[in-house]
C-alpha cells in the first residue's frame, strides 16, 4: 500500500504503552492502576505519565473512590477515547490486504 | 508484503493480545465463596448435632434456614456490588454460571430431597458434583489452572461421597468445604484486594 501514512495515525495512541492502555481499557471498561500495570507491563512512573496524557486528551477518565477504606483510582475509557481507538484500528485494517 | 503492512499487522496483533489477556480477568472478591462455604458448613454441623442429640423435628429446616440466608446475602451483595475490575463479559458469564449452579443445587436439595427422588444420605455427593462443574468452568474461562483443578477435586470427592455416609461422609464433606471452597474464597479475596494496593503514583 503506497498511500499508507503513519502521520494519519493518532499520535496519542500511537505509542506502545498508550496503545496497550487503550486496548486494555477497551476490553476491561473499568480497571485499577495495578491491573493496568499488569496488563501493560510498565513501571509505576511511566504508566502514570502516559495515563495523564490520555486523561488530558479526555480519552480516559479517572475516578477516585474508596474500597475497604483505601483510596483507589479507577480508570475507564471515555466515548472520545473509544472513538479514537476504534478509528485507529479501522485505519490499521485498511492497510491490510483485503483477502 | 510491504514494510508498512507488516507494521500494521504487528500493531493489530499487539492490540489483540492485550485485549485477549484482559478478557480473562474477573473482579470477584471471593466473598460469595466464603459466605456460602461457612453457611453450608454451619448447616452440616447443625444437622449432625440434631442427629446426635436425636432432634429429628429440626431435620431439613437447618438447610432451608442457611440457604435462605445465603440467597438473601446474594441478593444484597449483587445489588450493591459494582464490578470495578475485570472484563464485564467474563464477570457476567462467571456470575451467571454461579447463579445457575446455586439454583440447580437449591432445586436438587429441596425438591429432590423432599420428593424422595434423591437419597438424603447421599445428597452431599450430588451437590458436590454440581459444584465441581462451576469450579471447572470458572477455571477454564479465566485460564486459572488451579481453579480448574478445584473442579476435579470436587468431582473426585463427590465420587467418594456416593459410597460413604454418616460421620465419615460428614468429615469428608466438611474438609472439602473448607479446603476447596472457603480457603479458595480467601485466596480470591486476597487477589482482589491486591489490585487496590496502590503506591502513591500520582
Amino acid at each position: 500500500m503506497s498511500d499508507f501514512n503513519y502521520q494519519q495515525l493518532d499520535d496519542l495512541i500511537h505509542s506502545r504503552i498508550r496503545l496497550a492502555i487503550m486496548a486494555a481499557l477497551a476490553s476491561l471498561e473499568t480497571t485499577s492502576f495495578k491491573q493496568l500495570k499488569q496488563a501493560v507491563g510498565a513501571t509505576d512512573g511511566n504508566l502514570s505519565i502516559h495515563l495523564k496524557k490520555l486523561e488530558d486528551a479526555e480519552y480516559i477518565t479517572v475516578e477516585k473512590t474508596f474500597i475497604d477504606r483505601k483510596p483507589i483510582s479507577i480508570y475507564a475509557l471515555c466515548p472520545k477515547g473509544r472513538e479514537a481507538f476504534n478509528a485507529y484500528i479501522q485505519y490499521l485494517e485498511t492497510i491490510l490486504p483485503t483477502n | 508484503m510491504t514494510n508498512q503492512t507488516k507494521k500494521a499487522q504487528e500493531e493489530l496483533a499487539f492490540i489483540r493480545s492485550i485485549m485477549e489477556d484482559s478478557q480473562r480477568s474477573i473482579g470477584d472478591n471471593g466473598l460469595g465463596f466464603i459466605v456460602w462455604g461457612f453457611l453450608i458448613l454451619a448447616a452440616g454441623i447443625s444437622e449432625f448435632l440434631f442427629e446426635y442429640f436425636n432432634l429429628p423435628q429440626f431435620h431439613g429446616w437447618t438447610f432451608l434456614f442457611y440457604v435462605t440466608i445465603g440467597w438473601i446475602f446474594m441478593a444484597v451483595v449483587t445489588k450493591k456490588s459494582k464490578h470495578l475490575l475485570g472484563n464485564p463479559l467474563t464477570n457476567r458469564i462467571i456470575s451467571t454460571i454461579w447463579i445457575a449452579v446455586l439454583i440447580t443445587m437449591t432445586i436438587l436439595g429441596f425438591v429432590g430431597g423432599a420428593s424422595g427422588v434423591i437419597n438424603l444420605n447421599y445428597m452431599t455427593g450430588v451437590m458436590y458434583t454440581v459444584l465441581g462443574t462451576a469450579y471447572f468452568l470458572q477455571g477454564a474461562i479465566t485460564g486459572k489452572t488451579w481453579v480448574k483443578a478445584l473442579g476435579f477435586a470436587w468431582w473426585g470427592g463427590s465420587i467418594a461421597l456416593y459410597f460413604v455416609s454418616g460421620l465419615p461422609a460428614a468429615i469428608i464433606a466438611a474438609t472439602m468445604m473448607i479446603g476447596l471452597q472457603i480457603i479458595p474464597g480467601f485466596i480470591f479475596n486476597r487477589q482482589w484486594k491486591a489490585h487496590f494496593e496502590e503506591k502513591d503514583h500520582e
